[in-house]
């Protein structure tokens, strides 16, 4: 790695590339030191808190190979080729692959998962899956910054903190670095590659809000709003599954947290306001299957005014189960869960957990090759798996082919007239001293007040089109924006990419006349069409979104 | 819900400052150093914890606001 000053700010070059500096960005790394690459990390936050996983985990998906019928790469990819789209067998595979080394690591940094009875790690089954594939995290909260401890000091990776990328650049569709700027010291930063891994968040927050009307009060990094997406995308990368993609989880009431996998794969039962349990109805696996069928089976019940209230009931549990969720794996979860369980009194042993429908987040995928390389050379994909084990080997399986292909291209070389420019741009917010201008706040809001009015749990085409229009007038305003400080400027950018990312969002929802395949039923196509049994891509082809389908993999 | 720092344990390290996600935190100089939200971006805490995970010296403590109670 290489960095020399500027008239604009500070130019980095190094042969590989981290956007994004969580689960995946450190998968990522710890994979380019077995490889003894030069890469350059960078991103938001701190390398010991960035990210979702900064406020814990409680759980790692992992197939160990044993004798179990579920417990091998063939039952691992067959799950996944059938319940999801854009994935293809041999990326599953080298997810998988990568179990074994981040379990490693994760040992080696001290990570302390519950014992199994006779030996071994314990494990359950979550999501619908066919076997126990999940590990329980015991000291999840420090997780991030024991992995930090590790990466700081490996040989050829450094970490430039406190960044908010701004873009990424590309030339003759390969991608050739990315700008950005110190969101402490204002400095503008860029960075040339040869290759790049993009681990920018693979769940995007803030594009909905939850009962509380705090989006920053949500259940996964409210920082990551959809940059992963939006800034591949004006780059050339075509973008899977805008539209079904997106989801949400049951919270405790009033607070976004995660946990729910714990809860449901332990055995908690979700109670309407009658003290019944519905879950059946929905699912042939109840609160333990699929989660989108929880909170469609949620809605619906609220729907017909059987909740709210909802509960969670973990009274059936042993002690010691109870004691496990409550005490080690929810706070393990997320770091001041027991501070919310002693301000409202909660003990999961005694009285049933109040739950709510939490905030839709949007997501997707980067359409990527066997390789994990996007549809932009050099550009790999780091966070196209699912949970922290997804984005942990996703980033180091895409590590493993943008290492060996930075031997194939020379160090790229940025315009740095257009940098100047772009940083003009980015920092206009700072000097627009207009008595009309908008607030980072008086920018974003408006983006929420029109998803969740139009764009909820039930919705419909023309709705979809109009909030469109309106997505459009606050995109239209993007020239109005003011900041006072680089605090704020970092909140503008973030609401930048979250405006691209609804706008993508729902324009690709617009494509799929159907119900039933995201989190979201279509008054106007209420039943799922079998002919749909597709991923949807979209890419930009002279500046507008170009839709095509991707069938599923033969399996 | 944002956190509360009890100024005769904390030892004004700053850590809890540079660990926040959420660039809330500052070192307040009227008051000897003691972290303290920005006031105005109270609303943005996450309430992830890293700020006391990150202090070594125990002298952070969270109080849930109303509207996450009800």
């Amino acid at each position: 790695m290489r960095v020399t000053k500027r008239d604009w700010g500070s130019l980095y070059e190094t042969d590989v590339l981290i956007l994004g500096t969580g689960a995946s960005g450190m998968g990522a790394a710890l994979k380019a030191a077995e490889k003894h690459a030069d890469v350059l990390m960078l991103g938001k936050g701190t390398l010991e808190s960035s990210g979702s996983l900064g406020g814990g985990n409680d759980h790692f998906m992992a197939v160990l190979d044993t004798d179990e019928a579920y417990d091998n790469v063939e039952s691992f990819v067959d799950f996944y080729m059938k319940s999801a789209y854009g994935y293809r067998r041999e990326q599953l595979a080298q997810w998988h692959d990568a179990f074994a080394p981040c379990l490693a690591v994760l040992d080696e940094v001290g990570t302390e998962f519950k014992p199994g009875e006779g030996g071994g790690r314990y494990r359950s089954v979550g999501f619908g899956q066919p076997g126990a594939w999940w590990l329980h995290i015991v000291n999840g909260r420090t997780i991030k910054r024991n992995l930090a401890k590790k990466i700081r000091r490996l040989n050829g990776v450094s970490v430039l903190d406190d960044i908010q990328i701004t873009r990424m650049f590309a030339r003759d569709g390969k991608v050739t670095g990315c700008m950005g700027f110190n969101v402490l010291s204002g400095e503008t930063v860029a960075v040339a590659c040869k290759t790049a891994v993009t681990c920018l968040g693979w769940h995007a927050q803030r594009a909905a809000n939850n009962s509380t009307n705090n989006p920053f009060n949500c259940w996964f990094t409210p920082f990551t709003t959809g940059s992963y997406f939006t800034q591949a995308y004006h780059i050339g990368a075509a973008v899977i599954n805008a539209d079904i993609s997106g989801r949400t989880t049951m919270l405790p009431k009033g607070w976004g947290a995660p946990g729910m996998n714990g809860i449901n794969n332990m055995g908690g039962h979700e109670l309407n306001a009658l003290g019944e349990r519905f879950m059946g109805k929905y699912d042939p696996m109840w609160e333990n299957g699929k989660r989108r069928n929880q909170i469609m089976g949620t809605e619906q019940e609220q729907l017909e005014g059987y909740g709210p209230p909802f509960y969670m009931d973990m009274r059936h549990f042993s002690p010691e189960d109870a004691y496990h969720l409550q005490y080690v794996l929810m706070p393990a979860d997320k770091e001041t869960y027991l501070d919310y369980c002693a301000a409202r009194g909660i003990d999961f042993r005694a009285t049933p957990l109040e739950v709510e429908i939490g905030e839709m987040a949007l997501s997707g995928m980067l359409l990527a090759d066997e390789r994990m390389e996007t549809t932009v050379k050099g550009l790999f994909a780091g966070c196209n798996f699912t949970s922290f084990s997804g984005a942990m080997c996703g980033g180091y399986v895409a590590m493993n082919h943008a290492a060996d292909d930075a031997a194939k291209y020379d160090m790229a070389s940025l315009d740095e007239g257009e940098i100047r420019a772009w940083k003009e741009k980015d920092e206009a917010p700072l000097r627009n001293g207009a008595p009309n201008a908008l607030t980072c706040t008086d920018f974003e809001n408006p983006i929420r007040q029109v998803m969740d009015y139009y764009a909820g749990f039930r919705r419909n085409m023309p709705g979809m089109k109009l909030a469109l229009e309106k997505l459009e007038l606050i995109a239209s305003r993007r020239e109005k924006v003011k900041a006072k400080n680089l605090h704020e400027l970092m909140r503008l950018h973030e609401a930048f990419d979250l405006l691209e990312l609804c706008r993508m969002h729902l324009d690709a929802c617009l494509q799929r006349r159907e119900s039933g395949r995201g989190m979201y039923k279509l008054a106007d196509y209420p039943d799922l069409d079998p002919a749909l049994d597709k991923g949807l891509v979209v890419r930009l082809e002279n500046g507008s979104p170009a839709y095509s389908w991707l069938e599923k993999q033969a399996l | 819900m944002p956190p509360l720092f009890d100024s005769e344990k904390c030892i004004r390290c700053g850590m809890c400052v540079r660990d926040c996600p959420a660039y809330i935190l500052e070192l307040d100089k009227k008051r000897d150093r003691t972290p303290r939200v920005i006031e105005e971006y109270r609303l943005e805490c996450w309430h992830c914890g890293n700020c006391r995970i990150s202090c070594p010296c125990g002298a952070i403590s969270f109080e849930f606001p109303l509207y996450t109670l009800v």
